[in-house]
């Protein structure tokens, strides 16, 4: 097996407010660091890793948006193909919390299938806590996706949202994967998700051959 | 590696470089925001380049004139200049300005409004809470964004422009737009914020900062159409990695003005020629950047290579390249590649009378003009 190989590649977005830590959140999780010398993100950023999850290799492939409210037109045009969706807000800001009941509204609207999402309440580090944990855990509930509190500043919980993102990434895949592997054969070569509209519910599993 | 005596005149030598090269280039890198902040040079360009872009474009029979070292120094005293002779490339080859005086010129396009001292103070009744967040956030990497003072200058500019225009407020971009300008250090917070305001207010910028955006997707609608169609093999190639959409690269260049991943002086450039043509010369600038490293992209096969390196090494290496050009006397050749420039006798083409069922058809259809009329009235 060499480095590059991997079972699935998935889309997965970053979304949340402006300055809720997004970026940094992939920093630490992809490049192990805390930069102190972030900027704001303007249109969109990319990252790429690989993820183990038991004997399956998933290939992230992360888009981290533009948080600030003007922009969520176009960030909707990026929905297209994802899987999995990382909500991000602030536990020292209480609009962001307010806010991200928006973003699962955007998400829910112009997306038909269903995705693998989680909520994450960065900043945990901070003493100024404005969110609590109960309130983050009730909305989770109420759109039945798992919840995490973390801090990028003291890389806490970070490796944990994409552990709990591809297991539930993992199950979707393998039971699409069981419907549809009929059309995986005929597939080579590396799958693509953002390809064409009608792939996203074609075949969602294929072996990379490199 | 640059040769000495080299003749591009010299019919052996015309073929001996193709677009984007690896042999003659260089190599490419793709840096962090820092390369903005490097010194600023004296000039933008470090050699002079007058006399051979003479000889270049009569060689190359392009009809076009650049203004002169003494027609420049005229602009900016007089603020005339002849206007048969073309701004944008002047602006776009000459050493005969320092980068002061590319700040000055696009002053002078602005029109002052004395607003900016009383504009400034924040208002209580008001939020700033995005802009402070982004202040602290803008080119943080750099030294000189460190300072408080800076910090309060920059944050200075952007409400005063936010209290200027409720409707657009603040929207991330702005504060690198500034900041780009800021870094130039000229001390002219006014100058800035009269330009900030020229470039939202009188040159149409506005739509890609309110809300929703929509100038924003009716520049990439554009820039998806001119790309595929100048670049039909690229674009396939882009298709096949997942890059259906070029907005992922290049939306942030329209809301920055180019000012993020570039060198200042180059940026001000670019800068200066928005204010003479306009927001069509941005995508043609990108498109011909991407057009000069058409051979290097085609050859990525990794969706997040492209992306980088459009996004963060497009103009910084671009910059490079052309001052290597200048240095391997292939300027105008390579000008002309890129469509930049337009030879001379295809503009001779068009004038060319057409025949006369030519002009029957390109007649507009009226009563008695039409061509059943024609025959047989």
């Amino acid at each position: 097996m060499s480095l590059g190989y991997y079972d699935w590649l998935v889309k997965v977005i970053v979304l949340g407010d402006s300055g809720v830590g997004k970026t940094n959140i992939l920093t630490q999780f992809c490049d192990s660091k805390f930069s102190q010398n972030y900027t704001a993100t303007i249109g969109v950023d990319f990252k790429i890793k690989i993820l183990n999850i038991q004997d399956k290799k998933i290939k992230l492939q992360i888009w981290d948006t533009a948080g600030q409210e003007r922009f969520r037109n176009i960030t909707q045009t990026y929905y297209k193909g994802a899987f999995g969706i990382i909500f991000v807000y602030s536990l020292i800001d209480r609009n962001s919390f307010n806010n991200v009941e928006g973003w699962i509204k955007s998400i829910l609207e112009s997306t038909t299938d269903e995705v693998c999402s989680i909520l994450v309440g960065n900043k945990l580090d901070s003493q100024d806590r404005r969110v609590q944990t109960a309130e983050g855990e009730k909305l989770a509930q109420k759109y039945n996706m798992p919840f995490l509190e973390t801090s990028a500043l003291e890389n806490k919980n970070i490796q944990d949202i994409f552990d709990r993102l591809g297991q539930n990434l993992k199950i979707r895949l393998e039971n699409e994967g069981q419907k549809v592997s009929n059309n995986t054969q005929r597939q080579s070569g590396q799958f693509k998700l953002n390809q064409e509209a009608n792939q996203t519910e074609q075949p969602t599993s294929s072996c990379n051959s490199c | 590696m640059i040769q000495h005596n080299f003749n591009p005149f010299r019919k052996s030598n015309r073929q001996a470089y193709s677009l984007f090269d690896e042999k003659s280039s260089h190599e490419i890198t793709v840096e962090d925001e820092l390369a903005i902040l490097k010194p600023i040079p004296k000039y933008v360009w470090e050699d002079d380049y007058y006399e051979q872009l003479k000889l270049e474009l009569k060689y190359y029979k392009v009809d076009i004139q650049v203004l002169s070292h003494s027609e420049w120094q005229n602009l900016l005293t007089t603020g005339m200049y002849d206007s048969s002779k073309n701004l944008l490339l002047s602006i776009f080859t000459t050493r005969s300005l320092t980068v002061k005086q590319v700040f000055d010129f696009i002053m002078m396009q602005c029109q002052m409004t004395c607003q900016f001292e009383h504009l400034k103070k924040q208002l209580k009744e008001k939020s700033y809470e995005c802009i402070t967040k982004d202040v602290h956030r803008t080119f943080k990497s750099s030294d000189y964004f460190q300072k408080e003072e800076v910090l309060q200058r920059l944050q200075d500019i952007l409400v005063a422009y936010s209290n200027l225009d409720s409707e657009v407020s603040y929207g991330q971009g702005m504060n690198f737009i500034v900041a780009g300008l800021m870094y130039l250090d000229f001390n002219n917070d006014e100058a800035i914020f009269e330009i900030l305001r020229t470039i939202i207010m009188d040159k149409e910028w506005r739509q890609l900062y309110i809300n929703g955006t929509p100038g924003l997707f009716l520049l990439m609608a554009k820039f998806n159409f001119k790309f595929k169609k100048r670049m039909p093999e690229l674009y396939q190639h882009f298709l096949k990695l997942g890059i259906e959409d070029m907005s992922m690269c290049a939306s942030a260049f329209y809301l920055t003005l180019c000012m993020q991943h570039s060198p200042i002086q180059f940026s001000l450039v670019l800068l200066a020629m928005f204010f003479i043509e306009g927001d069509d010369i941005i995508t043609k600038m990108i498109l011909s950047m991407i057009k000069y490293f058409e051979n290097y992209l085609l050859k990525l096969n990794d969706f997040q290579l492209i992306i980088e390196f459009i996004k963060r090494g497009l103009i910084n290496n671009f910059y490079r390249e052309i001052q290597k050009c200048r240095k391997q006397q292939r300027l105008v050749q390579v000008l002309l590649d890129i469509g930049l420039i337009k030879r001379k006798d295809k503009q001779h083409k068009q004038k060319i009378k057409k025949g006369l069922m030519k002009q029957l058809v390109d007649r507009p259809l009226a009563f008695g003009n039409d061509v059943y009329s024609y025959f047989f009235r």
